[in-house]
């Protein structure tokens, strides 16, 4: 038979992301027979704590995003589904909760055996989003586990990002109150400083790397870089991570210096906002591609696991490191208009055409301000958008027909826009 | 010179034969049924037979519509929003915006004053606010689709049907029936909750004027006057607003064919 021909020219070293999710998964799946406690995270929390006192974690995003991409979600769903939750609700809870039904009921086949994580023996939270605060709220109380929440603030301005950071960095200390006295074990300071010292060395190289795809044509599709966030969450503050952002980088730079493209005939360079589509990574790609168009940045690729001042990191004070960071990601998701003044500055940056704006149906706290988004940065720059209608895991809420029309007849109007642009210079 | 543009949507397919002054010779509609490259064949054979051309005579053939992909006579495929807007655009250069409402989607397209698409926006993955909707709607009250339209305009009771899913707004239906409303109050009211949806997802890329409205749902007077009262503005509707995207495709196909007379320099 003969292999399929794909457009993209993926990046080699991301193929590695596949053996790293496994080990990783597999260490999830062996903690308790280890003698290690297992926590279940919600959001982007505190990962480098936590493996400082050398706990395990799920992280629930990543493993929605995992086994999303590998069509092994609906089980669960319809499991979380039948025990009551509405398929409204955040569709990465819904596969949380649909897991902890299986390993309630002793119901090992409906999802890969790597994936059917143990029931956690604590819970840990970030109120990054509200909803997932309130799954949080829900599960430990169903679980009867002991959990700890980390609140965010609303942010609007660089004054209340510096309070927010104070107020962050005493909720950590509380953090570490808890996770002693949860596993009896006193944190070892030292041990932090060591992996918040990796966490800063695989931050600047992933920083660079990312930096690399202003060059024309982009040696990298932002959907490899939306692959390699599985490692950017689970595996940062480890040795072995730098060593893979390092492998990455190598295998960019090599592809820059000698004009190799992500995709052939690049003529469009676009910006996605807000998550990725798990289920649709690869098609999407392919789609874009078919008519020259290439990702080079994304809100959340560019944007958060530390990719915002890297070099500020101090090893030395994990804590503060840690509360920029996480106040960082609060000051993202509740400001649309400093949202846009980040877009537009990856605009200039990255020699942007146009942008995607992925409505979220079930994640409602990214599914704000996308429009408006489209609007200032349409009056400040004259770039144009598309707003598309899906969700992270959920293909309930998608349409390939759809958004495949759509993407295309954005694709048309940046070919007239560029033709009108062309006939302007001329005239 | 001749030229075609075949418009596939998910229940009509449309086709427009057009000469090298951009005049429209012969227009068909037909339905799409299962098979969308069957429609467009039978569109684009009537096409033909009414202008009394052979395939032949054709110098360019360009496809839009959600079956644009399955014409297997089309020498190029275009989406219905960019045909959309230029078939309003060729139809009245002072349009801005456009609302299209077929068989199953809506969309708001603004337009340039070049008249291309500057933004649009589409009705995600649900009936409502469509040509379906209204149908269910219509078998729900035993009716024929066609006469809702100027029913509604008799209207005298304000009767609000709030539901959106177009399950849960049929059986809202039902129940106004079964409470001895008037038929005519809850086409009206009918008319009213696909302008609400509409209108609010062209208000979302901004309104400008003059407005028109195409596709299917646009010979209903009834929608045109709802959507009229919730944009505030009057509404262009052309004399057949079904075939507006073929038109546009029809157009786009004689700027390909006569850029292919071109010689090279």
């Amino acid at each position: 038979m003969d292999e399929k021909k794909y457009l993209v020219n993926r990046v080699k070293t991301t193929k590695e992301v596949q053996s790293m999710m496994i080990e990783y998964y597999s260490g999830l799946q062996t903690a308790h027979e280890e003698g290690k406690f297992l926590a279940w995270t919600f959001g982007p929390v505190p990962f480098e704590i936590l493996r400082a006192m050398d706990i395990r974690f799920e992280h629930l995003e990543s493993y929605g995003a995992y086994l999303a991409a590998r069509a092994g979600q609906q089980k669960l769903k319809e499991l979380s589904e039948a025990d009551g939750y509405s398929n409204d609700i955040c569709s990465y809870a819904r596969l949380t909760r649909g897991v902890a039904i299986l390993r309630e009921r002793g119901d090992a086949a409906a999802i890969p055996n790597v994936l059917l994580v143990d029931l956690p023996d604590f819970l840990v939270a970030i109120r990054h989003c509200p909803l997932q605060g309130s799954v949080y709220d829900y599960q430990k109380r169903l679980f009867g586990k002991p959990g700890f929440c980390l609140d965010t603030m609303p942010i609007h301005s660089e004054v209340e990002y510096q309070e927010s950071i104070i107020y962050m960095r005493r909720q950590l200390e509380e953090f570490i109150g808890f996770l002693e006295e949860t596993t009896k074990t006193k944190l070892d300071f030292d041990r932090l400083k060591e992996i918040m010292a990796y966490v800063k060395e695989g931050a600047l190289i992933r920083k660079r790397m990312l930096n690399l795809c202003k060059a024309i044509p982009a040696p990298i599709n932002t959907f490899d870089h939306f692959i390699s966030l599985g490692p950017a969450h689970t595996q940062r503050g480890r040795k072995e991570s730098v060593e893979f952002w390092k492998r990455l980088e190598a295998e960019v730079e090599d592809r820059v210096n000698n004009k190799i493209g992500s995709i052939p005939n690049e003529k469009y360079r676009l910006y996605w906002h807000n998550l990725p589509i798990w289920f649709r990574v690869g098609r999407l790609s392919e789609t874009l591609a078919k008519y020259g168009a290439v990702l080079v940045s994304a809100s959340y690729t560019h944007e958060g696991f530390y990719s915002h001042e890297p070099e500020k990191i101090d090893p030395e004070d994990p804590l503060t490191s840690i509360a920029n960071e996480q106040t960082w990601l609060s000051w993202l998701s509740s400001d649309a208009i400093h949202a846009a003044d980040l877009v537009q500055r990856e605009i200039e940056e990255y020699s942007i055409d146009g942008m995607i704006m992925c409505s979220h149906r079930t994640c409602q706290f990214v599914d704000i301000g996308e429009y408006d988004i489209v609007d200032i940065i349409g009056r400040r720059t004259g770039v144009p958008g598309v707003v598309i209608d899906a969700d992270p895991t959920d293909p309930a809420f998608y349409s390939d027909a759809q958004t495949e029309t759509r993407l295309q007849a954005f694709m048309e109007t940046l070919e007239a826009s560029k033709r009108r642009s062309l006939a302007n210079q001329k005239k | 010179m001749f030229v075609i543009g075949i418009d596939i949507g998910s229940l009509a397919s449309k086709a427009v034969l057009i000469n090298d002054k951009r005049e429209i010779i012969s227009y068909s509609i037909v339905p799409t049924g299962a098979r969308s490259a069957g429609a467009g064949r039978d569109a684009f054979d009537k096409v033909l037979k009414q202008a009394g051309l052979q395939p032949e005579d054709i110098a360019y053939v360009l496809s839009t519509g959600y079956g644009r992909e399955n014409v297997s006579i089309s020498n190029e495929q275009l989406t219905e929003i960019t045909c959309h807007a230029r078939g309003a655009n060729v139809i009245n250069p002072d349009v801005r915006t456009v609302i299209d409402i077929g068989g199953q989607d809506s969309k708001a397209i603004s337009l340039t004053d070049m008249g291309d698409v500057a933004r649009f926006a589409m009705n995600d993955k649900c009936a409502a606010g469509t040509g379906r909707f209204l149908e269910v709607m219509a078998r729900a009250m035993e009716i024929n689709l066609e006469d809702m339209g100027k029913l509604s305009l008799k209207s005298e009771t304000r009767v609000e049907v709030s539901s959106m899913c177009t399950v849960f707004a049929e059986t809202e239906v039902v129940s106004l029936i079964a409470s001895s409303c008037n038929k005519i109050d809850i086409i009206a009211g009918i008319h009213r909750a696909i302008a609400r949806r509409v209108g609010t997802m062209a208000e979302n890329i901004g309104i400008r004027q003059q407005v028109m409205m195409t596709g299917g749902v646009a010979k209903n007077i009834g929608v045109v006057r709802a959507l009229e009262e919730k944009l505030g503005t009057a509404i262009l509707v052309p004399d057949e607003p079904q075939i507006v995207g073929a038109l546009g495709a029809a157009i786009f196909a004689l700027e390909r064919a006569l850029a292919d007379t071109i010689p090279a320099e």
